[in-house]
C-alpha cells in the first residue's frame, strides 16, 4: 500500500489531464480538484518517505529491467513536496487569472501534463524513463509558454522547444550508452556496477550536456528569459521554479548518486565555473532588464548559477557530515528558488495585469496601488538575494563555508557579487513602491490570486529558513555541523 | 561484429550530420529535420547494441526504446509544426505594438501547410 | 518560562508588523480632520500637500473598528524586550534547535545594557509614531517597517550567535531603507539609494567575515578566546562590515543624508539604537581582552579620531537641525571606536572598558534618540498651552548638555566611565584629543540649539501630547542617569573644559546675535553628505583625465567599436540592442555547446586512466586542495575549442 502510492502523484495528475482535454466545460473545477489531490499525494509521499526511508515500485508486473520503475528517496521527496505546494498555489492563482478567458481551457490539460511529467522525472527509477517524462515536459512546456499567442512568445518558444529536443536527444544517446556498457537502465543497479571508462564518461558527459541545455546553465541560458518572460504568469512561474529544476534534479542525480565514481574535480570546476558565469552575467541582466517579467527571468539563470556552484565543493569534500551539509544546502536552495520564484512572478503577472505592462520605471502606481503584491515581491525578493531569515540564505551560508573549507575561496568573491547584484535589481523594483499615490484600503485587493503568491513568497523566507531542520531529515542526514 | 560497428557508427554519424545540420540551417522545417535524423542516429544506436550475437534473438528492451522514442519524435515535430503555423497566422494579422523584450533571432520559413491541433501534438 | 520573553522579544514585533502592513492608509481618527503640515520630517515645501481627502462615511463599522486599534502596534512592539531587559538576568540563555539551524538567545552584560536602552528608545520613538502617523497616507507601511527594523535590533542584541546577530542586522539595514525613503521624495529617494548601498556593502562584509569567522574558530558562538585564532581577512571585513552601519569616516557617508530623509521617530532610533550595534558587533566578533592586537587596535583608534575630528566642524556649519544631530553621532561614535581601539591594543583595559563603552553608548543613545525626538516637537499646536515649548526647547538644552558631558549630567557619568581607557593608553595625547573635541561637541550642541531654538522651525511636527509625554519620560531618564548609576565623584565631570566651551560658545553666540551676517560666510559651506557632494565634481575630473590622457587610444577603440557595429548592422540589418542577440544565434550557441561538452570529455578522460590505476576512488576525492588549483587552467574559452 505504501508503495502503491509512488503512482499517485504521476497517475492522477495525468487522469485530470484527460478528464479536462475531454471535458473542457469544467477544466477550470476539475484542474484545481486535481492540483489538491496531486498536491496532497506530493505531501503524503513525502511524509512516506519521512517516516520509513526511500520507497520503490516495479509496474506492471514486469522484471527490473523491462518495467518501469519508480523510486523516490530524500532528494526525490523533497523537490516532489516543492512541486506540489508551488503547483498547488500556482493552481489557485490560475483559476484567478484565466477565469472567463478561453486560454484557460487550453492551460488546464497542459498544466496538468507538465505536472505530470515533472513528478515522473522526480520520480522515475530508470533513465529511459526519464526521458520519456523529460521529453513530455519539455512538449507542454513550449505548448503552455506559447498560450498567449503573441508572436514573441510563441517564437521564442518555438526555440525553447527545439531547444529542449536537442537536450532530450543528447540526453537518450548518453543512455545508448550506458547501456552499451551495463544492459540496463535501472539508476540503482547502475550506480552499483559504473565503473570508470572512456564509454561511461562520454554517457556522463552528454547526458550532462543535453540537461545543461534545458536547465539553462550559463551560457545555455539563451532560450530561457524570452520563452519564460513571454509567457501568461502562472505559466512562467512553472517553468522557472519547476522546470529548470526537473533538468538540474536530473544532473545532481547523476553526479553524486549514479556516476559519483567517475566524477572528477576538473569536469566539476567546469560547472562550477559556468555557474558562477551565470550568477554574474545572469544578475547584470537582470539589473539591466527594462521588464519585471524579463528581471526574474534572468533571476532564474543567475539562480541556477548558485546550484551548479555546489558541483565543486561537494566533489572536493570527502563523505562525511560537511558533504552532508552541503549536499542538504543544494536542495534548500533548488527549493527555496522554487518558492520565491514562483511567487515572484505570480506576484509580477498581477502587477502587470493591474498595469498593463510590466516596465520596471512606470511601475510606481500599480505597486502602491497593490501593497500584499509588492509585499510578496518584497519576500520572495529577499529570498533571491539570500537575506536572513530566507532558505537561500542558509544554503549560501553552508555553500561559502564549504569553500572556505575546500580552500576555494575563489567562490567566496562570486557569491559575494552576485548577492549584491541581486540585491542591486530587488531593490530597483522596491524603490517603485515608495512614493505617495494613493493606497488603497485594504492590504489585499484580489484574494485569489494575491494570497497564493504571498503564500509561497512567505514560504521561502520564513517556513524554508527557520525551520530548515527537516530538509535535512528528510534526506536522512544528521543535524547540521557548522 | 561488424555489422553492428557499422550501425552504431553510422548512428553516431547521422546524431554529428543532423546536429551540424540544426546549428547551422536557418529555416525551421530544415531543423526539424535535423532533429529527427538525429534521432534516427541514437535508433540506429540502440538497434546495434540489441544484437547479442548470432546465437542469441535480439535484446527486445532497446527495440521497445526506439519505438517509445519514435512517438516521442512524432508528437515533438507535431507540436513545433502547430506552434510554426501560429506564427505564421500570426504573420499575416497586423502585430500587436510588442515591448521591447529581446526578439527572436529564428528565421522560419513560413511555407508549412501541416496543421496538427496542438493538443493532439502534446499527447504521445 | 520567562526566558521565553528573549524570543519573544524580537518575534513580537515581527507578529505584530503583520496586522500593521494590513492597515488601511486614509483612515483619520475623528477631530483630527485638517493638518497643515507634513509629520514626514521633511522640509515643509518639498512635499505638496498629498494628504488624501477623508470620507469617513466609506468605511464599515468592522474595518473602523480594527483601524481603531491597529495605529497603537508600533508603541506595543517594543514592550517584551523592555521587559526581557528588566527581569532577566545576566547569563539567561535560551537554546532554540529548530529555529534556523540551531540558534541560541541570550543576554551578556553588554547585551542587558543594549537592550534596556535600546528598547526604551524603540517605545519612545514608538509612541511617537504611533501618534504622529495616525491617518496618514501609508501609515500601514511605515508602521510595518517600523516594527520590522525595531525586531531586527533585538534580535540581533538577544541573539548569541552569529546567525542571529547577521539576520537581525540584515533585517534592521534593510528594513531602514523603508524607513529612509518612506517619504517618496527625491530627496528621500537619493538619502535611500544611498543609503541601501553602502548597507549592502557593509552586509556583504560582514556575511563574508562571519563565514570567516566561524570556518575558522569551528563555532557560531566564538568567545574571545576562540577569536583569537582569526586572521587579518574576517577582522578587516568586519571591520569595514560594521564601519558603515557605525558612520567611520570614510564610510559615513549615507548618514547625514539618511537622518534628515527619515522621518522623525525613525531619526530617533536610527542615530540612537541602530548605529550602535556596531559596536555591539565589534565587541563580539573581535577578540576584545583575550589577545593584544595592536595593528588593528592602532588602526580602529586612528579611524575613531578622523571620525571625531572629521565631524565636528562640518556639523557646524549645518543649517539642519537633524543634519547636525547625524554629524554629531558620527563624532560620538568616532569617540567609541577610539576606546575600542585603546582595549584592543590593551587587553587589560577590557574588563571596564566593554562596561564603559556599553554605558557611553547608552547614555549617548537615550540623549541623542531624545534630541531627535525634541526636534519634531518643536512646533505650536493649535490650541497648545503657550508654555509648552519653552518647556521643549529647555529639554532640549538639558539633552545637549547632557550629550556635551556638562556637569551633573549622564554625559559626565559616561565620560567618567570612559577615563580609565583614555589614562590607560599609550598614547599621552589622546586625552588632549578628548579635551578638544569636547569643545568641539559643545559647540555644536550650541549650534543645534542656535538652529532649533532661534533660527528656523525645520521638521516640525504638530504638537503631540502622548510624544510629548513619552519624551519627558525619556528626558527624565536621561537626567536621572548619573544618580542612579555614577558615583558622586563622577557627577562632575570635565568641568573646566566644560566651561571654559560654553563661555566660548556663548561668545559666538553673542557675536552673531550682535552680527548676523559675520558667520554666514562659513554656514552652509560644506553641503550634507560632505565627500558625497565632492565626489561628483572629482569624478568629473578624473574621467577627463582619462580621457584626454587616453585619447589616442580611445579613438582608436572608437574607430574599431565603429567599424565593428557598421560591419556587424550591414550584416545581420539590425543594431545590437540587446547584448544576448549573439548569444541566441545558433551556430554560435551550439559551438558554445559543443565547447562545453569538449571541456567535460576532456576532463573526465583525462582522469580516467588515473583511477584506473589507483583503484580507490577516494584516493582521489581527498585529494589535498592546492590539486584543485590545477583546473583553472582548463577555463579556457569554449569558443577556441569549436
Amino acid at each position: 500500500m505504501t508503495t502503491d502510492s509512488l503512482i499517485l502523484p504521476i497517475a492522477l495528475p495525468l487522469l485530470g489531464a484527460l478528464l479536462a482535454t475531454a471535458l473542457p466545460r469544467i477544466a477550470p473545477l476539475l484542474g484545481v480538484l486535481t492540483a489538491a489531490l496531486t498536491a496532497m499525494s506530493g505531501l503524503w509521499l513525502t511524509g512516506l518517505v519521512w517516516v520509513s526511508g526511500d520507497l520503490s515500485i516495479v509496474l506492471g508486473g514486469w522484471g527490473l529491467p523491462l518495467g518501469i520503475g519508480l523510486s523516490a528517496d530524500g532528494l526525490s521527496a523533497a523537490l516532489l513536496a516543492m512541486s506540489s505546494l508551488v503547483g498547488l498555489g500556482i493552481s489557485v492563482y490560475a483559476l484567478g487569472y484565466f477565469s472567463g478567458s478561453e486560454r484557460g481551457l487550453h492551460f488546464w490539460p497542459l498544466w496538468l501534463l507538465l505536472w505530470t511529467a515533472l513528478n515522473g522525472v522526480f520520480l522515475a527509477a530508470d533513465l529511459f524513463n526519464l526521458y520519456v517524462m523529460l521529453e513530455l515536459l519539455g512538449l507542454s512546456a513550449a505548448a503552455l509558454g506559447a498560450l498567449t499567442g503573441s508572436r514573441d512568445a510563441v517564437s521564442a518558444n518555438l526555440r525553447y522547444l527545439l531547444v529542449g529536443l536537442l537536450g532530450s536527444i543528447t540526453y537518450l544517446l548518453g543512455v545508448a550508452l550506458i547501456y552499451t556498457a551495463y544492459g540496463t537502465l535501472d539508476i540503482g543497479l547502475l550506480s552499483e556496477r559504473v565503473e570508470p571508462s572512456a564509454l561511461v564518461s562520454t554517457s556522463l558527459v552528454l547526458m550532462t550536456a543535453g540537461l545543461a541545455l534545458k536547465a539553462a546553465l550559463f551560457p545555455l541560458h539563451f532560450w530561457l528569459p524570452p520563452a519564460h518572460a513571454n509567457a501568461p504568469a502562472p505559466v512562467s512561474a512553472a517553468l522557472s521554479a519547476l522546470v529548470v529544476k526537473a533538468a538540474f534534479y536530473l544532473i545532481l542525480r547523476l553526479w553524486t548518486d549514479l556516476f559519483a565514481t567517475i566524477t572528477d574535480a576538473g569536469a566539476a570546476f567546469i560547472l562550477g565555473a559556468l555557474g558562477a558565469g551565470a550568477i554574474l552575467w545572469g544578475s547584470w541582466r537582470a539589473l539591466r532588464a527594462e521588464r519585471l517579467k524579463l528581471l526574474a527571468a534572468y533571476s532564474t539563470v543567475a539562480q541556477i548559477g548558485y546550484l551548479f556552484l555546489f558541483f565543486p565543493l561537494l566533489q572536493a569534500l570527502p563523505p562525511g557530515p560537511a558533504r552532508d551539509d552541503l549536499f542538504a544546502a543544494c536542495v534548500l536552495m533548488a527549493v527555496t528558488h522554487g518558492f520565491a520564484k514562483a511567487g515572484f512572478f505570480l506576484a509580477a503577472g498581477l502587477v502587470q495585469k493591474k498595469a498593463g505592462h510590466d516596465r520596471i520605471d512606470e511601475l510606481g502606481g500599480a505597486a502602491q496601488s497593490m501593497p500584499a503584491t509588492t509585499f510578496s515581491i518584497a519576500l520572495a525578493g529577499s529570498a533571491l538575494i539570500g537575506l536572513p531569515p530566507s532558505g537561500s540564505f542558509i544554503a549560501k551560508w553552508v555553500l561559502m563555508q564549504s569553500a572556505l573549507e575546500t580552500g576555494q575561496w575563489w567562490w567566496l568573491i562570486v557569491i559575494a557579487l552576485g548577492t549584491l547584484l541581486a540585491a542591486a535589481y530587488i531593490f530597483r523594483v522596491l524603490s517603485r513602491a515608495f512614493g505617495q499615490e494613493p493606497t488603497p484600503q485594504c492590504f489585499i485587493t484580489d484574494a485569489r490570486a494575491e494570497i497564493p503568491a504571498l503564500l509561497l513568497a512567505l514560504a521561502s523566507v520564513a517556513l524554508l529558513g527557520l525551520a530548515a531542520g527537516p530538509i535535512w531529515s528528510l534526506l536522512g542526514f544528521e543535524g547540521v555541523q557548522i | 561484429m561488424i555489422a553492428q560497428f557499422l550501425y552504431g557508427g553510422a548512428g553516431i554519424l547521422l546524431f554529428a550530420l543532423g546536429l551540424w545540420s540544426l546549428l547551422v540551417h536557418a529555416p525551421l522545417l530544415r531543423k526539424l529535420i535535423a532533429l529527427n535524423i538525429m534521432g534516427a542516429g541514437v535508433f540506429h544506436v540502440f538497434i546495434a547494441i540489441a544484437h547479442r550475437g548470432d546465437a542469441l534473438p535480439p535484446d527486445p528492451v532497446p527495440h521497445a526504446l526506439v519505438l517509445t522514442g519514435i512517438v516521442v519524435a512524432v508528437s515533438a515535430t507535431a507540436l513545433a509544426l502547430a506552434l510554426n503555423s501560429r506564427l505564421e497566422q500570426g504573420e499575416n494579422e497586423p502585430e500587436p505594438a510588442s515591448s521591447p523584450s529581446p526578439g527572436p533571432r529564428i528565421h522560419m520559413q513560413p511555407a508549412l501547410s501541416t496543421e496538427p491541433s496542438s493538443k493532439g501534438a502534446t499527447h504521445p | 518560562m520567562t526566558l521565553w520573553l528573549l524570543l519573544l522579544a524580537w518575534v513580537w514585533p515581527l507578529l505584530l508588523a503583520w496586522p500593521t502592513a494590513f492597515q488601511g492608509g486614509r483612515w483619520q481618527s475623528p477631530g483630527r480632520v485638517s493638518r497643515n503640515s507634513s509629520p514626514l520630517g521633511t522640509q515643509p515645501g518639498t512635499h505638496p500637500s498629498t494628504r488624501p481627502s477623508t470620507h469617513p462615511g466609506i468605511h464599515t463599522g468592522n474595518r473602523a473598528a480594527t483601524e481603531r486599534w491597529r495605529w497603537t502596534l508600533p508603541m506595543l512592539g517594543p514592550l517584551p524586550a523592555l521587559v526581557a531587559a528588566l527581569t532577566l538576568s545576566v547569563g539567561a540563555r535560551l537554546e532554540l534547535p529548530w529555529l534556523f539551524l540551531g540558534t541560541a538567545l541570550g543576554l551578556d552584560a553588554t547585551a542587558q545594557v543594549y537592550l534596556l536602552f535600546t528598547a526604551i528608545l524603540w517605545l519612545a520613538a514608538g509612541i511617537y509614531a504611533a501618534f504622529a502617523f495616525r491617518g496618514t497616507p501609508h501609515v500601514g507601511r511605515f508602521h510595518a517597517v517600523f516594527l520590522l527594523t525595531m525586531a531586527g535590533n533585538f534580535w540581533l542584541i538577544v541573539g548569541q550567535d552569529l546567525f542571529s546577530f547577521y539576520a537581525g542586522f540584515a533585517m534592521m539595514g534593510l528594513a531602514a531603507y523603508g524607513l529612509v525613503v518612506h517619504d517618496g521624495s527625491p530627496l528621500a529617494l537619493r538619502a535611500g539609494k544611498v543609503y541601501l548601498v553602502m548597507a549592502l556593502l557593509g552586509e556583504v562584509s560582514l556575511f563574508a567575515a562571519l563565514v570567516m569567522i566561524a570556518q575558522q574558530t569551528g563555532t557560531t558562538e566564538p568567545s574571545p578566546e576562540d577569536l583569537t585564532q582569526l586572521t587579518g581577512l574576517p577582522i578587516a571585513l568586519a571591520l569595514v562590515g560594521l564601519g558603515v552601519k557605525a558612520g567611520l569616516v570614510p564610510l559615513h557617508l549615507w548618514l547625514p543624508l539618511a537622518h534628515p530623509a527619515a522621518p522623525i521617530p525613525a531619526s530617533a532610533v536610527l542615530s540612537g539604537a541602530m548605529i550602535k550595534v556596531a559596536i555591539l558587533g565589534w565587541l563580539r566578533f573581535l577578540p576584545v581582552g583575550a589577545i593584544a592586537l595592536p595593528e588593528w587596535g592602532a588602526l580602529v583608534a586612528a579611524g575613531g579620531v578622523l571620525t571625531l575630528f572629521y565631524a565636528l566642524p562640518i556639523g557646524v556649519v549645518q543649517s539642519d537641525p537633524k543634519v547636525i544631530l547625524a554629524y554629531s553621532s558620527i563624532s560620538k561614535m568616532g569617540l567609541l571606536m577610539l576606546c575600542l581601539g585603546l582595549v584592543l591594543m590593551e587587553p587589560g583595559l577590557a574588563p571596564v572598558g566593554v562596561a564603559a563603552i556599553s554605558l557611553y553608548a547608552a547614555q549617548h543613545g537615550l540623549a541623542k534618540g531624545g534630541l531627535f525626538l525634541g526636534v519634531g516637537l518643536r512646533k505650536q499646536a493649535p490650541g497648545q498651552p503657550g508654555f509648552i515649548q519653552p518647556l521643549v526647547l529647555g529639554g532640549l538644552i538639558i539633552l545637549a548638555l547632557a550629550l556635551a558631558g556638562a556637569p551633573f549630567t549622564s554625559g559626565a557619568v559616561a565620560k567618567y566611565a570612559l577615563k580609565p581607557i583614555l589614562a590607560g593608553a599609550e598614547w599621552p595625547w589622546v586625552a588632549a584629543a578628548v579635551t578638544v573635541a569636547t569643545l568641539g561637541t559643545i559647540l555644536l550642541m550650541a549650534r543645534f540649539l542656535w538652529v532649533v531654538g532661534l533660527r528656523s522651525k525645520r521638521h516640525p511636527q504638530p504638537g503631540l501630547l502622548w510624544p510629548g509625554i513619552a519624551w519627558s519620560l525619556l528626558l527624565a531618564l536621561v537626567i536621572l542617569f548619573p544618580f542612579a548609576l555614577g558615583k558622586p565623584a563622577s557627577w562632575l565631570g570635565d568641568w573646566l573644559t566644560i566651561s571654559l566651551g560654553i563661555s566660548f560658545a556663548g561668545l559666538v553666540a553673542i557675536g552673531a546675535w550682535r552680527n548676523p551676517a559675520w558667520l554666514s560666510p562659513v554656514i552652509g559651506l560644506i553641503p550634507a553628505g560632505d565627500l558625497l557632494v565632492l565626489a561628483r565634481p572629482v569624478g568629473r575630473i578624473v574621467v577627463s583625465l582619462w580621457r584626454q590622457l587616453w585619447q589616442p587610444i580611445d579613438a582608436l577603440q572608437h574607430r574599431i567599436n565603429q567599424a565593428a557595429i557598421g560591419r556587424f548592422e550591414r550584416i545581420f540589418k539590425r543594431p545590437d540592442t540587446d547584448g544576448e542577440d549573439a548569444l541566441r544565434r545558433w551556430p554560435v550557441a551550439g559551438g558554445l555547446w559543443i565547447g562545453i561538452i569538449a571541456l567535460l570529455l576532456v576532463a573526465l578522460l583525462a582522469r580516467s586512466p588515473l583511477s584506473q590505476s589507483a583503484p580507490s576512488s577516494e584516493s582521489n576525492e581527498e585529494r589535498p586542495p592546492p590539486d584543485l588549483e590545477v583546473n583553472p587552467g582548463l577555463e579556457v574559452n569554449p569558443d577556441l575549442e569549436v
